[in-house]
């Protein structure tokens, strides 16, 4: 108990959020490997679906006459002529390509361990290694927390939907504070899940140990909250440059400079990630100091 | 333009807080007193139409006076109706429509067609009785009537009914009726009835709310053979998937609710009242062919004009930040509908947002547009309603068409008309108008049609008779709207819109047929249009071109010939351009009636060819598949390097959005 109550002293003498932050900047800055392999595995992964996915309506498209027409601009007629031409190529290669899915998952679990265990100065393939496992634990028990709080979310609002009778009421509820209250929960949710893989891997703790530390971090330590808000505030930014340079300028950028500039803010991205690791790892130094030095 | 709320019974709360009154608000309702005054005192003298002399024959005349039970939903209503036989012999039975009977029992042809009501119906039935039916001699009809089922026999429809009369109604000569009938307004399944608002307001849509005289055709008028010895009744029983067809003439309807209702009806107000807690508003209209009316003490009321036009609008409260969206949507299908297609000849304009399945639906200059709350402004299916069904009060309304037997002539000329309104305002994302996204009026019409069993269903068919209530709706609208563009691709916008023009100034106030507007469209191209109409009006064929092969050579006089291979790959005939574009930008066009199954031309350029194309403008719509169009020299990398790197952007951030779940 006493070094749970110094932890905590400790963490109050931290400045937090500033702290934290700053913390994670050094750490976005100074792991540019990090980021890059970050970056890469999320953008070959990528890549390869989407040059799968292309594949058959690039067979359809190309001798037609229509390629440049369909590369630059959308039109409805030809789009539904070519999905119903090639409609069924594309669900089969998706039905196909639905490894992907857990392998990303596979590799969120590695990589967050990996991300946090390299941060502490170790080697990121041992940390995704030794940890891996553990956080694919971890990863499958806030996975299901997700769940829960979607059907609570839900359940909730359907309730006070029911008592809010009138359009507006169920305007509101359903596309405004349910999904926000969702968002919410689900923030929180990847807060305490990313907290307890900073337990597992900085704190030491076991795998139960550390899913616990995490959601106490998240439900007792607000201060936490304030690099989260940061890292998604900025996530979300790049995210809606990105877009924006694909909706707003069809045709305006040659394709391979606006997929540059959107790589670009996926690298960011990958840095923000490893910045919001950083901050964990900040936080987890001060709140779970290791008993047991590393072996690493 | 002024688009000013005349909120008087349901004043915004906020302005009338503890009393204070804004002095903005102080001149506001000043002001709207004003034109409250000069509303009153215009409309006194405000004709139902912009002429002083009758447009239509004006076969039939009802003065009727309705009043509302909010209570049983139930509407009382008594008064005179006349019919006036136009033909030359004598007709000795009278047919009525009844059509609230349609929602009398889960046995009506209207219900079996629909498939029965929705769960909590069960209080819903509507129905319609007639308590007194005479003539002015005082003959009791009422012992006489029969209902009839002239569509099929089911004994349990009582939706049309016949009236034996004591002695025949002379050609010429006018029948006054004495009329009593009791309705009680179903549940709104379809179109009209009565709702409840969440907070227990009631809602009332009256249509088919009266008995109503069907049409009596006389030999040579639409598919009565001329030498016919006598005329008939055309009346049809209330079906799950048509509409209406009645006889143009004059209404008097005195409409009596509780106080505080606010009322809106067919035609032109021309008196108010209210005493012992009810409010009676008289209502006039002349050259209409149908009556309709609304009230619910929720509507907030809100006045426009367009030139000769007084608009009212009657919006729920949870709608009041749309008016104005109403508004600019009712000026552009106006002057979208004046300018391609003629002068809107009624001085008012009632436009109803209504509730549930009463909205998107059309009578005599009031129609039912309907919104959501916070409903986005990039997906205009608000001003689509809206404009589409301004465009019937042409295409049903002046150009009175038998719903039941050719819907396509009002759904479907009017649909092609709305997207023509739509497009040509909004532009290329008329309908959803998101950016690197937009969506047309016409072309969501076109992937209506085009992608859904193209081969099934004609125009010209008793709307009954579609398989499915989604076929009526694919054929009677999106079909008929892409037909019609492919007429306009083949003859010329200039063209079209004289036909629409002269199709309008000759049959308006009447009741044209497919025959009436394919010898209006002949007339005005000066052409025979059978090769059109024949398969793509009338029958079920459907449109597939196709570059199948395209080769370049070289001559030996340095020359490139290009062979191009086009086939016609389904069963419609329809002739075609075939553009071959050159490496140079130039292009060289030839003409093939795209009668045979196939058949190959040749270009000769000093310059390579680089992509050959049937129909380059897209001008035939109604051609099923429009990739399969073209066909270029060298395959082209862009659409996949484009897509891949789109697609990449789209997948990364699908895969962020699930790592952050786990």
């Amino acid at each position: 108990m006493d070094s749970v109550r110094a932890a905590h002293a400790g963490v109050a003498v931290l400045t937090p959020g500033r702290t934290l932050l700053v913390r994670g900047l050094q750490a976005a800055r100074g792991r540019l490997g990090l980021v890059a392999l970050l970056y890469s595995v999320g953008a070959l992964l990528s890549l390869a679906f989407a040059g799968l996915l292309v594949k058959p309506l690039q067979e359809a498209v190309a001798a037609s006459s229509y390629a440049p027409t369909l590369a630059e601009s959308f039109d409805l007629a030809l789009w539904a002529d070519l999905l119903e031409l090639r409609g069924g190529a594309v669900r089969s290669q998706l039905i196909h390509l639905a490894w992907i899915i857990p392998v990303s998952l596979l590799w969120k679990a590695a990589a967050s361990v990996g991300i946090l265990h390299a941060l502490q100065g170790h080697s990121f393939w041992q940390g995704a290694a030794r940890y891996g496992p553990r956080s694919l634990l971890l990863g499958m028990l806030f996975f299901c927390l997700s769940l829960l709080v979607v059907v609570v979310v839900v359940l909730l609002f359907a309730l006070i939907g029911a008592q809010w009778e009138g359009e507006i009421g169920r305007t509101w509820v359903w596309f405004f504070f349910g999904p926000a209250a969702a968002a919410f929960g689900l923030a929180v949710v990847t807060v305490m899940r990313d907290a307890a893989r900073a337990a597992l891997v900085v704190g030491g703790r076991s795998t139960l140990d550390a899913a616990a530390a995490g959601i106490s971090a998240a439900v007792r330590h607000r201060s936490i909250g304030i690099p989260f808000l940061v890292c998604l505030g900025a996530g979300s930014l790049f995210a809606a440059l990105s877009l924006l340079a694909e909706l707003v300028t069809p045709g305006a950028l040659p394709a391979i400079v606006r997929f540059a500039a959107q790589q670009g803010m996926q690298v960011l991205t990958a840095a923000v990630i490893v910045g919001w690791y950083g901050c964990l790892v900040a936080y987890a130094e001060a709140i779970w100091p290791r008993s047991v030095p590393s072996s690493d | 333009m002024s688009c000013f709320p005349l909120c008087f019974r349901n004043p915004p709360r906020s302005r009338f807080i503890r009393g204070f009154v804004h002095p903005l608000c102080a001149w506001r309702r000043l002001l709207a007193l004003a034109l409250a005054v000069m509303v009153v005192a215009g409309s006194s003298a405000q004709r139902p139409t912009i002429f002083d002399a009758p447009q239509s024959s004006r076969i039939v005349s009802y003065e009727l006076d309705v009043s509302l039970d909010s209570a049983t939903r139930t509407l009382r209503g008594e008064g005179r109706m006349a019919w006036r036989n136009p033909g030359a012999v004598p007709v000795d039975s009278l047919q009525l429509h009844l059509y609230l009977n349609a929602f009398k029992s889960d046995q009506t042809t209207f219900m079996r067609e629909r498939g029965g009501t929705l769960p909590g119906f069960a209080e819903g039935w509507g129905w319609i009785d007639i308590t007194r039916l005479e003539t002015q001699a005082g003959a009791d009809l009422l012992e006489q009537l029969l209902f009839i089922q002239p569509d099929d026999d089911n004994a349990a429809d009582q939706t049309v009914a016949a009236v034996p009369m004591p002695s025949p109604v002379l050609p010429g000569e006018a029948v006054t009726l004495t009329v009593a009938f009791e309705a009680k307004l179903p549940r709104i399944l379809a179109r009209t009835g009565y709702e409840v608002r969440p907070d227990g307001q009631l809602f009332v849509m009256a249509a088919q709310w009266f008995p109503k005289f069907g049409v009596y055709e006389i030999p040579g008028q639409r598919y009565v053979p001329p030498d016919a010895p006598a005329g008939r009744w055309n009346a049809h029983q209330f079906h799950a998937n048509s509409e209406f067809y009645a006889d143009f003439g004059t209404y008097d309807v005195t409409i009596d609710v509780p106080a505080g209702y606010v009322v809106g009806a067919t035609g032109v107000r021309v008196e108010t009242s209210e005493s012992d807690g009810r409010r009676r508003e008289r209502y006039k209209a002349e050259d209409v062919h149908d009556f309709a009316w609304t009230a619910s003490p929720a509507f907030l009321e809100y006045t426009d004009h367009w030139r000769h036009v007084n608009l009212r609008l009657l919006l729920q409260p949870e709608h009041r930040g749309q008016a104005r969206r109403h508004f600019d949507a009712a000026r552009i299908a106006m002057e979208g509908y004046d300018r391609m297609v003629g002068t809107y000849p009624y001085t008012t304009l009632t436009l109803v947002d209504g509730l549930g399945a009463s909205n998107g639906m059309e009578y005599p200059t009031l129609i039912l547009c309907g919104t959501r709350y916070g409903a986005p402004r990039w997906f205009r299916l608000s001003e689509l309603v809206l404009i589409h069904e301004f465009g019937h009060q042409y295409f049903y309304g002046l150009l009175a068409s038998n719903e039941f037997e050719e819907a396509w002539l009002d759904e479907g000329i009017n649909s092609y008309v709305e997207s023509k309104v739509m497009d040509g305002h909004y532009g290329p994302g008329s309908l959803v108008d998101l950016p690197g996204m937009p969506i047309g009026s016409r072309a969501a019409h076109r992937l209506l049609y085009a992608k859904d069993a193209p081969e099934r269903g004609a125009l010209v068919t008793n709307s009954w008779e579609y398989a499915s209530a989604a076929e009526y709706g694919k054929v009677s609208y999106s079909k008929s709207a892409t037909v019609l563009s492919t007429l306009e691709g083949y003859l010329g916008w200039p063209l079209m819109q004289k036909i629409l023009h002269t199709y309008f100034e000759r049959w308006r106030f009447r009741h044209p047929t497919t025959r009436d507007f394919q010898a209006v469209a002949e007339e005005v191209s000066v052409q025979d249009l059978d090769w059109f109409f024949a398969p793509y009006v009338y029958g079920t064929q459907v449109l597939d071109y196709a570059v199948t092969d395209l080769e370049t050579s070289q001559t030996e006089d340095g020359w490139h010939t290009t062979r191009v291979r086009v086939e016609r790959l389904r069963d419609g005939v329809f002739p075609q351009v075939l553009r071959v574009a050159f490496a140079d930008g130039t292009a060289q066009d030839t003409v093939w009636d795209g009668q045979l199954p196939a058949a190959t031309f040749t270009f000769t350029h000093e310059i390579p060819a680089v992509h050959a194309r049937i129909d380059p403008d897209f001008l035939v719509a109604l051609d099923i598949n429009r990739l399969n169009n073209g066909r270029a020299v060298t395959h082209s990398r862009a659409f996949g390097l484009r897509h891949t790197f789109k697609f990449t952007l789209w997948i990364q951030y699908a895969l962020h959005m699930l790592a952050s779940l786990f």
